[in-house]
Parts: structure tokens; sequence; C-alpha cells
């Protein structure tokens, strides 16, 4: 027995530790490739997770829904206060809706005699929250839609009310959506009132804060918060949430989505805009294809430019 | 007949994976999607260093590697880098468990303790060196306080509910082989 521990040492664990630094070595080079070549890896990653979560959502379902309704529970406690809110609420709820509907009517007709032609419509297609990240590292959510649904990476995600994040990873079945607090998150925002842009940037905290103000003093808290549509990203006018002063005195924003409760999300469906490459065709015209231009185009042009920047 | 040694090991990765598994899958279940400020304790590397200690010949490094780097994958995290880190400390500590058999089990607890906190500290330094932005240092370190404070639960439920306890000098398995 005596003489088989002494084999052992002297033969199995060198060679032991060789393949354990070997291992260790692959890990690593394979931390290295996700930090070179992070898509490739990470649509490794979607995939896994596609192929390994959905297993699960017959267990996480009902999980889910039964810590909701301690949750509902524990609320049931306070419902007389919350229904004697709820009607102060709608009164003053009523009103506004009046204000809403004329204004609607106004709007309408304005944009009649404009003949302005705004976006078009979006689609959507909702989703169910199927797991979070899993780490308090991240935020971010899985969905149960995915590759199947025409899901594509970049596309913006909403509840009933604002934005709550971004698509970000596509697998057959599943989408991943980085929220609007995950440290990764950046995002083209207008504040309204001052039609201010700047970027709505997540920092893992509840508010994320609002960053590359022009001019923070003209904006106050309680202004809203909406996408702006730079970049392309995403479409314009989603509502984020409105400004307000964080302890640490920044300009933070106050998420209108219900973070509390992510359970249905919409993915909105947005086309990729034309983009304009060459703005000399115009201007120099093409032989092969000879462009018929007015006089007033060729003025025209190089103001628009202008006129955009 | 099966061989009794082979059954045991082969019931406890069964027994380490599905626990891993269920670890993983209510680390997943979304109940909370606003941030905190304070994390919540990485129940699986206890799992995986009090077992480590406890009994090293039934927790390969394969099994340790694999399940690592699963939850590094389905968690979020940078792909690999902790799953090294663990095995690195997991091996350190599997090299002095013939030394902390006789240990008292707050010595052990040092260890353990010890070990986290280096690999806590060995990941923040390579994020570092690979210039890649760095948890914030106070979830971070949240995150280590309550794993550590969760070590002595996970031991006593493996001890008492599991029955995994650490071999006693001088022990014998059921074949007569001391272990």
């Amino acid at each position: 027995m005596a003489k088989d521990r002494n084999t052992h040492a002297h033969y199995v664990r060198p060679i032991r530790r060789i393949l354990v630094g070997l291992l260790v070595f692959v890990l690593l080079a394979l931390f290295l490739l996700w930090r070179i070549d992070s898509p490739r890896v990470e649509r490794f990653r979607a995939a896994l997770v596609d192929k390994v979560v959905p297993n699960f959502e017959w267990a996480m379902m009902p999980v889910t829904a039964a810590a909701g309704m301690i949750e509902d529970f524990r609320s049931y406690q306070k419902i007389y206060e919350q229904n004697q809110e709820l009607r102060r609420e709608l009164q003053r709820l009523k009103s506004w809706k009046e204000a809403a509907v004329q204004l609607e009517q106004q709007n309408a007709k304005l944009l009649a005699l404009n003949s302005v032609r705004l976006d078009p419509k979006l689609t959507s297609v909702s989703g169910v929250v199927l797991a979070d990240s899993g780490s308090p590292f991240r935020q971010s959510v899985l969905l149960n839609v995915g590759q199947r649904d025409g899901v594509k990476d970049g596309w913006a995600t909403m509840d009933g009310i604002g934005l709550v994040g971004r698509i970000s990873g596509v697998g057959k079945n599943t989408a991943r959506v980085i929220l609007l607090t995950d440290s990764n998150s950046r995002i083209p925002v207008i504040i309204e009132r001052s039609g201010q842009r700047a970027l709505l940037v997540g920092d893992n905290s509840s508010r994320p804060p609002i960053e590359f103000l022009e001019k923070p003093e003209l904006v106050k808290p309680g202004d809203q918060v909406t996408t702006s549509g730079d970049g392309g990203v995403f479409p314009a006018d989603l509502l984020v949430g409105k400004v307000v002063l964080g302890n640490d005195r920044r300009l933070r924003v106050q998420l209108a989505a219900d973070y509390e409760r992510l359970d249905f999300l919409r993915v909105l469906r947005s086309r990729s805009h034309e983009v304009i490459t060459d703005p000399g065709a115009l201007l120099v015209g093409e032989k092969s294809n000879p462009v018929e231009v007015k006089e007033g185009d060729i003025t025209t042009a190089p103001e628009e430019g202008a006129g955009d920047g | 007949m099966v061989d009794p040694a082979l059954r045991n090991k082969w019931l406890y990765w069964a027994m380490f994976v599905g626990l891993s598994g269920l670890i993983i899958f209510v680390q997943l279940i979304p109940l909370q999607t606003i941030p905190k400020n304070w994390a919540m304790p990485d129940f699986l590397i206890c799992l995986c260093y009090a077992w480590v200690l406890r009994r090293p010949e039934y927790m390969p490094v394969m099994l340790i590697a694999f399940v690592m780097l699963l939850s590094d994958m389905l968690l979020m995290r940078p792909p690999g880098l902790m799953a090294a880190l663990f095995i690195i400390g997991a091996e350190f500590l599997r090299g002095r468990t013939d030394l902390m058999r006789g240990f008292p089990f707050v010595l052990e607890w040092a260890m353990v303790a010890g070990v986290l906190t280096a690999v806590m500290a060995a990941n923040r330094f390579v994020l570092f060196l690979v210039m890649m932005p760095r948890p914030s240092m106070t979830l971070s370190l949240s995150q280590l306080v309550t794993t550590v404070l969760a070590y002595p639960l996970v031991v006593l439920f493996s001890r008492y509910v599991l029955g995994v306890r650490k071999v006693a000098p001088g022990e014998v398995d059921s074949l007569g082989h001391r272990i």
C-alpha cells in the first residue's frame, strides 16, 4: 500500500498538475478570445443560453408566479389606502384626458395642414421575461422571443409605459435585453422643454445618470425624458422617464418603466433607416446614368447638409 | 455488481451537478430587476470549496471546470476568467486537505475566506490588465462578505443534510483502503 502511494506521488501528481495547468490555460485563453473577439463568443453564449434556459421554463414560470402572488398578497394589506389614492388620481386624470383629446384633434388638423410625414407606425412583438442576468453586476433579462420571431439586435424594448432596454444577443428562441440600468447601456435621449440632447448612461443603480448635457442649468427635475433617435439605433420619442436630482447632486432619470416587476415586454420592430452615403453623386453626376439636375437642386443640397449638422 | 466506491462517486457527482443547477436556476428567476446596493452570496463557490475540503477525491477538477464555465456563461460573466480563478483556488485548497484535516473549523473558514479574497482581487486585477470596466468596489466587497458569511451555512447543510463530512484520520472506505 505504501509503495502504491509512492508511485502515485511520483507519477500521477506531476501529470495531474500539468493537466490542471492546461485546463486553466484553456479557460484563460477563452477569456482572452472573448476580450479580443467578443461578438463571436457572445453568439456562442446566446446559443448556449438558448439551449439551456428554455428547458427550465416549466419550472421557472410557476416559481415566478408564486413569488408574484406572495408579493400581491402583501399589497392587499394596503388595499384601502391604495383605493383612496387611485380615486384621487382618477379625478386628476379625467381633466387630463379632456385636454389630451382636444390636443389630439388639434394635432391631427395641424399635421393634415402641413402634410408632415412622421416615422412609420412601429409594430411590436411581445415576449415574456424568462430569466434575469442572475448576477448583481449585470442588469439584463431574457425574453422568450428570438430569431424565430424576427427579433434583431439593437431593437428597443418597452413595457406598457416606458423604455426598458435594448436587445443584445439573440438566440433562436430567446433574446437578451440589456436594461437601461446596466453599466453597458448608453441611450441617446432628448430632454423635453429645453430640447437638449444627452446620453443616458447606465451605472448599475436604479436611476441612471444623464451625461454629455450641454447646458445642465436649463434642465430641471421633473422634465420628461424621451429617446432622441440619434445614431439611428432607436426609434425617436419613446418615453424613458423624468429627470430627478440624485443624492450625489447629479441629474438622474427616474425610469417610467416598472422595473419592480418586468413580466411582459414589447420589442419594437424598427426598420433600418435609409442612409445617404454619397452626397457627391448629385453634384458630379454619373456618366453611365446621367441625371437631369436643375440649378435649384444644386444650390439647395449643401444647405440641407449644413442644416442637419 | 457495481463497485460501491464508484457508485458513491457517481452519486456525489450527480448531487453536485444537481445542486449547482438548482443554485443557478434560483439566481436566474426574474424576481428582482431593480439594481441593489449589496450582492447575494455566491453559494456555488461555497459548495465547491466545502466539498473539495471534505471529499477531494469526489470533486474532480473537470467537474468543477464544467460547472463553473457553465455558470460563467449563464450568469453573463466574462467567460472563463472566474472559472480559471476558482479552479486555481480549489487546487490550492485541495493541496492542503491533508494539512487541514485536523484543523478546527474556524481555521478552515479563515483559509477559505483568504482564498475567496485572493480570487476576487485577482479577478479585478485581470480585468484591469485587459482594460475592462470593473464592477463597483462596494458591490464586489459586499459579495465577498456575504459569501464568506454563507460558507458555514453551506458546510452545515452539507454535513447534516447531505452527509458530506471530513474524513477522520485513519478512516477506511468500504473496501478497507485508507482514505
